[in-house]
Order: structure tokens, then sequence, then C-alpha cells
């Protein structure tokens, strides 16, 4: 049986990835955040997840405003990165998980949360920075299942409908007769508004990691307008945190957690979570 | 009009701001930025802006390319233009 071994989420802001693809992690300000990540790598190698289902929003890569859905998964081989604006990167390929997608899919579908199902979908940097924190080499381990959240175009789906994507992701997961060892990856936020310094919050960032860990339902009672609000208009990239939650439900143990402020001009956040039962 | 707060929902944003949103999101392949960068106006007339977005475009005039309907995740792709040129 699949079985869920833990939950992730993280901050994506592109300086991080750069700033991996350099090797200056210990060389700049927000050293610490990278410093946050070798109990990480510690608890992976002794869990050794196969399978990264990774809930990101997308940042106009793969989806534009002629077709934006509200929740896509990814049903692919493969996930290709491409240029964002900044230039060609390096090739980069993360390979999929296709018979754990469509059960995913099915599953969702049967529960009412009618996806868009992607056969091909570039890999916005949103989630392949969480990747790369991950397996800061590059090489990663584990197949991939992308899940956007629409950050883009507003209406956006309610903190309350992302956690319970997440709880049906989770039973999908559950469900799944392969016995794959699944991690759940939460990319996004905390507070920040893009291209706007001055729009992070750390006391809401703080109390919402403290949600995230005790009384995640608290979090669901916030309405959209609130968060932006709060946290800036991309503080909702928050809904991605509030899904891995949803999908590793009960009560955790948290492997390791820091806040950095700033990264870039980010509340930089990170937190590991398992299933206390694990 | 009234004035669109990023991140949440404006009428007015979501009815404009389609075609500037189109060519920003064109930003994201580097022949187009090329393209973009050696002719600004007849690029965005490609992509049928109309005169009052094309001046706020060549402006980089973020407050008025919010106000025409820009969303931030696509003007952030015309941020981009400039810092490839500056590499
Ligand atoms: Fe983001």
């Amino acid at each position: 049986m699949a079985r869920i071994v833990g939950g992730l989420g993280t901050s994506h802001v592109p300086m991080i990835g750069r700033t991996i693809a350099a090797a200056k992690q210990k060389d700049v300000p927000f050293a610490p955040f990278f410093e946050a990540y070798v109990p990480v790598h510690e608890w992976l190698r002794k869990m050794r997840p196969d399978v990264a289902i990774v809930l990101y929003n997308d940042h106009g890569l793969n989806f534009a405003l002629d077709n934006m859905p509200t929740f896509a998964i990814g049903a692919a081989h493969h996930y290709d990165n491409a240029d964002e604006g900044w230039g060609q990167p390096e090739p980069r390929r993360f390979r999929g998980a296709p018979e754990l997608s469509w059960h995913i899919i099915q599953s969702l579908v049967a529960d009412e949360f009618d996806m868009s199902v992607c056969r091909e979908m570039l890999f916005d940097h949103a989630g392949i920075t969480a990747l790369d924190l991950l397996f800061p080499d590059h090489d990663v381990p584990v197949t991939t299942i992308p899940v956007v959240i629409n950050a883009v175009q507003p209406p956006l789906p309610t903190a309350l409908r992302c956690y319970k994507l997440g709880q049906a992701i989770g039973k999908a997961v559950a469900s799944f007769a392969g016995d794959s060892r699944v991690l759940i990856v939460g990319s996004g936020g905390l507070s920040h508004e893009l291209g706007v310094f001055g729009k992070i919050n750390e006391p809401f960032d703080r109390l919402t990691m403290d949600r995230i860990e005790h009384d995640p339902i608290a979090l669901t009672r916030y309405s959209n307008d609130e968060i932006v609000d709060l946290a800036g208009a991309q503080g909702l990239e928050l809904m991605t945190w509030l899904a891995m939650r949803g999908a590793v439900e009960g009560p955790v143990n948290v492997i390791n957690s820091v806040y950095h402020a700033p990264i870039s001009h980010t509340g930089g956040a990170m937190m590991l979570i398992a299933p206390a039962a694990e | 009009m009234t004035k669109p707060q990023p991140g949440k929902f404006n009428l007015d944003a979501a009815l404009g701001g389609y075609a500037l949103n189109k060519m920003c999101h064109s930003l994201n392949r580097a022949e187009n930025r090329v393209a973009f960068a050696s002719d600004e106006r007849g690029y965005c007339a490609r992509y049928g802006l109309g005169e009052e977005e094309i001046a706020a475009v060549v402006a980089r005039d973020k407050p008025r390319l919010f106000e025409l309907g820009g969303n931030m995740y696509f003007l952030a792709k015309l941020d981009r233009v400039k810092k490839v040129e500056e590499i």
C-alpha cells in the first residue's frame, strides 16, 4: 500500500534556486534557511520517499489566461523546465509517476474535485525549487506529480477548498495498490507581493506556521482577500501549504522548520512534518 | 473603473488586460524577447494592444499597467526583458 511519509512546506523564490545552482548556500544572507535543510536531507536518506507530489502555483509558464484551471494535475511521463523569461535554463527533465497520477485523478474526480488533467506540463520554478532544496545536487531520486493551484487569475480557490483538496489527495494515495512512499510538498509563500518590498508580515507568518502544525482548520477561516491584506497578494501561495497539510492529516511531528525574513522580498519559511504515527 | 488590487478579483481587470497579459506571457520565449526589444511598439501592436496600453508598456508604467488589467505574474515577465538585455 502506498503511504505518505511526510509533508514539506517551503518558500520557492527564484533566488533560492539560483543560489543552489551556484553552490553559494553558505555565502548568502539567508544561509540559515539552507542550514535548516540539513536535517531534512538526513530525514530523506532515512525515509527514502520515492514519489513527491508537488503542490505549487504556476507563475505564468505553463498556463496563461487563455485557459487557467483552478486545480490541475500532471499525468505525464516526465516534466521539463523551461525559460520563464530569465533566459533559457540548463535543460532539466523530471520523471513523472503516471500510474499514480491516474489513480489520484480517478479518486479526486470521484470525490468531486474536477481536476484539469495535463498530459504535458512545463515545470515551473515553484516546483523545481522545492526539489532543488530537497536534492541540491540536482540528482532527483523521486518521481514527481505536479499539482497546480491557481494563484494567477482571481477568483482563486478558498483556503478550505485547498485544504480539502489535500485531504482528497491523501485519501487517494492511501488507496493506491502500489507500495509507494510519498512525500507531499507544498511550495509557496510565505508573506510577500511580487515586485513589492515591505509586504512581509513576520507575526502572521509565524502564526501561520504554528497553525499549520497544530490547527490548520483555523487557517481555512481566512477569506482570500483577508490573506491578501495580511500577507500580500502572493501570501495566497499559503494555499499550497494548506493543501500539503490536508494530505498529511492528523497529529504530526515537526522534523525541522525555519523562518528567515527576508529571502529576496519574501518571508522565507520551511517546515517538514511527518505523521505522528510514523 | 475601480482600482484593481493585486490578488483580489476586479471585474474591470478581468474584462480587460487580456491582450496585454498575453503579450507579456509571450516574453517567456527568448526569440520573442529579442523581437520585443527591437521594436516594442510594433510587437505590442501585433498582440492587439491599444495605444494607451502600448504607451504604458514602453514607459514601464507599472501602476498604469495594473489599472489597464495587467496581471502581476505576467507583468513580471516584462521586468525580465530589461534584465536579460543587461546581462
Ligand atoms: Fe511564487
